[in-house]
């Protein structure tokens, strides 16, 4: 069996888990097969190492299921918090009215019936949806119906959704609930998720604060304008003219994606990881966070970052620019007309497509080594590099 | 060996072999598979409880364009280990009492 199937069977068989805690087996097991794999073994005999994904999905469900018992057995802490919070709500009483103790009430002590709520929206004339999000995790999947479905869960104690549809718009909003602590409402958390037709070819918008965002085989978006605070953003398989993504603290994964138009991704201090992606106009910006991108085809690619490292494998283009402060830039079998490549504490290292005669240098370090001419060829490839303290050490393939 | 004490010892080896620094995944089953019979599988669980207790803190890094997360044991996870080997004498005294009887038979 190859990884693919291997974890494409995993992922059928977890389907039951919610989709961040799915996601993130899964790259467990990818990360463990590619180990396994890196010492030697075959990818074969790396996943037959694995087990067979029913059972490990059957043990996984299984401990799942436990925990959720071990939730519950944790009344100590529960009737600790629970007594905590009475002893509090008796002071608040003197201090508020009690409707906002009615509230906290039902928040902390009942945290209240879930009920589910589905909505089906004719796709008509929608050019718009508009998702946003606080707490839930929310999930955006593709599928072969002819509407828009929405599918979330309210609780009158934690979270609430106020749901809005005209005639070209469709906009979810969830906000939690006013709850003095926030135990009861992280452990009941539940994703909240959202049907795309095929055949829609409109604008998403989508915003999870602590909630995780995925966004999965949706093919015929024109646009796709998805962030969230904390949360981790995952995007793999869609299609959408642009592409805008926006992370601060969470991790950012982007695979197997096509968009024509430009994509533009920003992360603050989470990791950004861009695979299989085709594009036109690619621009991604972080703070403190890694980057990679790999097997990426692109027109123009504008990489930049602050204190992480730079990792470009397998990337084509026109126009290249690569920008680090402190972190390093590596590349593998880099493809393009014009490289830029700057950084100041970091190296530059790695593999360039062609010959060295294909390109013209103009390349300075002030005090590393530099294994390149500094001004020098008249190949039809340029490459600037320009790294103050660090090393440049490039070869060609 | 019984189940419910392996949990227990297979926890503490899994804590042990993040004494020497921040590890990854693969890494762990090679040190604890000598004296532990640990998979991926198993190891996944362990790993998320002892995250979620507080015991370990995972940090993704990139590792030859892709990434891998690396685990790193917290304070509460080093206190695990200590409280371990304090209970050790009492497993002792456990265990010479259980060999001592056994040998009367």
């Amino acid at each position: 069996m190859s990884k693919k199937e291997f974890l494409k069977k995993l992922k059928k068989a977890l389907s039951a888990l919610p989709a961040a805690e799915r996601e993130r087996t899964l790259a467990y097991y990818d990360e463990l097969i590619e180990d396994r794999k890196e010492s030697g073994a075959t990818e074969e005999s790396a996943v037959y190492a694995m087990g067979e994904p029913q059972s490990i999905a059957a043990e996984i469900l299984a401990d799942a299921n436990e925990r959720g018992v071990e939730l519950k057995k944790h009344t100590p802490f529960g009737r600790a918090a629970l007594i905590l919070l009475i002893g509090f709500l008796c002071g608040a009483l003197i201090w508020f009215g009690t409707n906002v103790i009615a509230d906290l009430v039902r928040g902390g002590a009942d945290s209240g019936e879930w009920e589910k709520v589905e909505k089906n929206i004719e796709l008509g004339s929608i050019s718009t949806i508009n998702m946003d999000m606080t707490t839930v995790d929310l999930v955006i999947t593709g599928s072969d119906s002819e509407m828009i479905r929405l599918v979330y869960f309210t609780n009158d104690a934690l979270v609430e959704y106020n749901f809005e549809s005209s005639e070209d718009t469709v906009t979810l909003t969830q906000r939690k609930k006013r709850i003095l602590f926030d135990f009861f409402s992280q452990r009941n958390k539940r994703s909240a998720s959202l049907f795309v037709p095929e055949g829609f070819t409109g604008t998403i918008i989508a915003k999870t604060t602590t909630g995780d965002l995925i966004l999965e085989n949706v093919a015929s978006a024109s646009a796709l304008h998805l962030s969230t605070t904390t949360g981790d953003l995952t995007i793999h398989d869609a299609k959408s003219k642009y592409a805008l993504f926006g992370v601060t603290t969470g991790d950012m994964r982007v695979s197997e994606c096509v968009f024509p138009g430009d994509m533009t991704a920003s992360g603050s201090t989470g990791d950004v990881m861009i695979k299989g992606v085709r594009s036109v106009k690619m621009s991604v910006k972080t703070t403190t966070g890694d980057m990679i991108l790999e097997d990426v085809q692109l027109s123009t690619l504008d990489a930049e970052l602050t204190t992480g490292g730079i990792n470009a494998n397998r990337v084509a283009a026109e126009k290249v620019t690569l920008r680090a402060s402190t972190g390093d830039v590596k590349f593998d079998g880099l493809d393009a007309k014009s490289i830029d490549i700057s950084v100041s504490t970091g190296d530059v290292l790695g593999t360039l497509a062609g010959s060295a005669e294909d390109y013209t240098f103009e390349t300075h370090t002030s005090t590393g080594r530099n294994n390149l001419p500094e001004n020098f060829g008249s190949g039809e490839r340029k490459l600037k590099v320009s790294a103050s303290t660090g090393d440049i050490n490039i070869s060609f393939d | 060996m019984d189940v419910q004490l392996k949990r227990g010892f297979i926890e503490i080896c899994v804590l042990a072999a993040m004494l020497r620094g921040p590890t990854y995944g693969y890494r762990l089953i090679k040190d604890v598979e000598p004296y532990m019979e640990i998979s991926e599988s198993t190891l996944y669980p362990i790993l998320k409880r002892l995250e979620s207790e507080g015991s370990v803190s995972v940090q993704s890094a990139e590792h030859n364009g892709r990434l891998r997360k690396y685990y790193t044991i917290t304070p509460t996870g080093r206190g695990r280990i200590d409280e371990f080997l304090r209970g050790w004498q009492d497993i002792m005294k456990i265990y010479r009492f259980i060999e001592r009887e056994a040998s009367h038979v």
